[in-house]
């Protein structure tokens, strides 16, 4: 009984908090679901376009760069972009995020856009960084692609985030 | 760290090789930071049984925790108390999505087949496609999660549990200014935020011990 009503006081204080989590994980979920049945169908284009926009910034910087379908390659080295590679999961998990919060809907599409915005934006640096580092350090190249890229994508993810909701008014 | 929380995972699994297992004499052991599972097959038409290893958590496709622990530590505005708490309550979320992947590796890795010597085909658990099917994807979610998802997932939860009445920041706009016309409509000036009434000192007052 003791436990019932520490746990009813709980959910009164911290009520905001647990609503945001469920929401959160739910959105999670569905997004992930969304995301895993269309795959083939958004994947593969959203890869070949990657490869297209990094080729083509590349080219402009003044590298020798070109792009065939997922694969994008800088002077003899090449790289495949993969599912995990073209950050919808990223982007998925940001739009959860953001729905997740108590904002008006004007809000939360800004707030989406803008994110999403930004995360493509790192991706395709993220993928510039890599040739770089796949030809000049190859060595180097599966720590930072695996551990520094996934690791600083995820806090672009949280940083983006926490920035909309600092500027954004909560709905009751 | 890793060798660590292997063995705590290999410690849960052993408890439900009975419930999990398709082959009950499998054992689950750490190799440097990684939890292998060591099965053994009955062929039946070489009559032998055949042992092989399958991966079941390797750290190094689960980052949440240092993720996680920086994530906490680097956090403006929150005490060292609460990142302490924090990081304690993170980091035991993220156990259990380990503990959930952990399972559900166990289940799929004996989903998949293994190519004989004589080219047959082995399968060490026999599930109907609609099971197997549905371990494949959680399998995949899990994978995909454990990159760090988890992570993210758990730190804006612990972001959410510091939201409440008391907490929530008022943006300036709309925060009450000293000698401004009351938000009610009254007609009078606001006092502002820091001004204590008359009455609420007099009840406080009041509701210290030994007055009366």
């Amino acid at each position: 009984m003791k436990i019932v009503r520490k746990l009813a006081v709980f959910l009164r204080r911290q009520g905001d908090g647990v609503r945001f989590c469920v929401l959160f994980a739910l959105y999670t979920v569905v997004v992930f679901v969304c995301l895993y049945t269309a795959q083939d169908a958004l994947a593969v284009p959203l890869d070949s376009h990657f490869a297209w926009i990094t080729a083509q910034v590349l080219r402009l910087v003044g590298n020798q760069s070109s792009a065939s379908g997922p694969v994008v390659s800088l002077s003899h080295f090449a790289v495949e972009i993969k599912n995990n590679c073209n950050a919808i999961y990223e982007v998925g998990l940001y739009t959860a995020a953001v729905c997740a919060y108590p904002a008006s809907w004007r809000d939360r599409l800004l707030g989406m856009w803008l994110g999403a915005g930004v995360l493509y934006v790192v991706n395709v640096l993220r993928l510039m960084t890599l040739l770089t580092v796949g030809l000049l350090y190859p060595s180097w190249f599966e720590v930072i692609h695996l551990y520094v890229w996934q690791t600083l994508f995820l806090v672009v993810a949280t940083t983006c985030w926490i920035a909309w909701v600092s500027r954004t008014r909560p709905v009751a | 760290m890793a060798p660590v929380y292997a063995r705590g995972l290999a410690l849960i699994g052993r408890m439900l090789i009975p419930v999990l297992e398709a082959t009950p004499d499998t054992q689950y052991v750490v190799e440097g930071g990684r939890l292998l599972a060591n099965r053994t097959v009955w062929l039946p038409k070489q009559k032998r049984m055949a042992h092989f290893k399958k991966p079941l958590w390797e750290p190094a496709t689960n980052y949440g925790v240092p993720l996680l622990a920086a994530l906490v530590l680097a956090t403006p505005g929150w005490s060292w108390r609460r990142r302490g708490r924090a990081l304690a309550l993170g980091l035991g979320w993220l156990t259990l999505t380990q503990i959930a992947l952990l399972l559900v590796t166990i289940v799929d890795t004996q989903q998949t087949v293994i190519r004989n010597t004589d080219g047959t085909l082995l399968q060490v658990a026999g599930f109907s496609p609609p099971t197997q099917r549905i371990f494949f994807v959680l399998y995949e979610f899990f994978d995909l999660m454990g990159r760090g998802f988890f992570a993210l997932l758990i730190y804006l939860g612990l972001i959410a549990f510091g939201w409440n009445a008391s907490t929530v920041p008022v943006p300036r706009s709309q925060a009450v200014e000293h000698n401004a016309p009351s938000p009610r409509g009254s007609g009078r000036k606001s006092r502002g935020r820091n001004h204590k009434s008359r009455t609420t000192r007099k009840k406080s007052t009041s509701a210290e011990p030994g007055n009366g």
